[in-house]
């Protein structure tokens, strides 16, 4: 008998039957951990943004400094755009509805000027950023992702 | 007219879950049986051949077509297969199917006997020996594929097989005729 033709026959070997569903429940899993959206950066993004601020704030004043000054400088253009902008719309024969935009207008900007221009500019800042992480972390670990139970990251 | 089995590269890598699927019902057992040729173990070769597909599957996109796809997949099976014996998971015996064949006289074996007692002899050769027969006797595979998949030149190959086939006639003996 001829050991090629035996070799033939046997070269190749019957994986076993489980695998097959072994494959695809690999394959399911593989696929949902693909379409699964992306969520470190909403995590990572306003932490690392809060830790920026916190530095600045308590350990490098050289730096607060200068975001003082893009702070006042900020505050000129603003007031320089306000000028402008107010100068522009000052047309007397549209009567009370141009009066009042322009005096929306003047409130909205002199409330940005003055917002920028202050020490809680960059107070708000850091609990505005430390206010999204901690949301985001809420959001991450606690709300349903892809139908998965409640608390299931943790 | 073309085969129904035949693999559209282009849908695949396009992550059509039809055409993986024919791609698994056709290279399962084949991967399946390099890595159990080379690791010699049913439980580890199941494992890899998981490991096989699922790298086939997401590097799909990556595969050029320098190669024919079964090439370029019975090379990853092989490498993997290889690796998990470099990292010291090496069986301490080869499986083999059950038999007592040692006692009994080769001449008065059936066929299927035969078989089983070539199947198990073949397990006992070295692991490039085998592997090296194991992927000659897959119907669609040249030497030069074999080299690619081995990794090896043409002539180690030629030189395995021919060798890995003395030892595997030393190993069974005088095959009866007319089986």
């Amino acid at each position: 008998m001829d050991l090629d033709k035996i070799l033939d026959e046997i070269a190749i070997e019957e994986a076993p039957t489980g695998l097959v569903h072994r494959w695809k429940v690999d394959l399911m899993a593989r696929r949902e951990a693909k379409t699964r959206p992306i969520l470190w950066p909403y995590i990572v993004l306003p932490v690392a943004l809060s830790g920026v601020y916190i530095y600045i704030t308590v350990f490098n004043r050289e730096w607060l400094k200068t975001l003082s000054g893009v702070s006042s400088q900020s505050y000129n253009y603003i007031t320089a755009f306000k000028s402008r902008v107010l100068q522009s719309i000052n047309i007397s024969e549209f009567g009370g509805f141009i009066e009042g935009t322009r005096n929306i207008l003047a409130f909205g900007l002199n409330s940005a000027s003055e917002f920028l221009s202050s020490g809680s500019f960059i107070i708000w800042s850091i609990v505005f950023s430390l206010a999204i992480a901690i949301l985001s972390l809420v959001w991450y670990f606690f709300l349903i992702p892809d139908g998965e139970r409640l608390f299931s990251r943790i | 007219m073309k085969n129904k089995m035949e693999i559209d590269i282009r849908k695949l890598k396009e992550g059509s879950e039809y055409e993986f699927e024919k791609f698994y019902n056709l290279y399962i057992n084949r991967i399946y049986t390099i890595i159990y040729r080379v690791v010699g173990n049913m439980a580890d070769a199941e494992d890899i051949a998981m490991d096989v597909m699922m790298k086939v599957y997401d590097k799909i996109n990556t595969f050029r077509g320098d190669a024919k796809l079964s090439s370029w997949v019975y090379r990853i099976a092989y490498n993997h297969g290889i690796s998990f014996l470099r990292k010291g998971k090496k069986t301490t015996a080869l499986e083999s199917v059950s038999h007592s064949y040692e006692d009994k006289h080769i001449q008065c074996l059936e066929k299927r006997e035969i078989s089983d007692l070539v199947r198990s002899k073949l397990m006992e050769l070295p692991e490039k020996y085998r592997t090296a027969l194991t992927l000659y006797h897959f119907n669609d595979l040249s030497y030069e594929e074999i080299a690619y998949t081995m990794g090896m030149k043409m002539g180690t190959v030629k030189t395995y097989i021919h060798r890995g086939r003395e030892k595997l006639k030393a190993l069974v003996g005088e095959l009866p005729e007319g089986v």
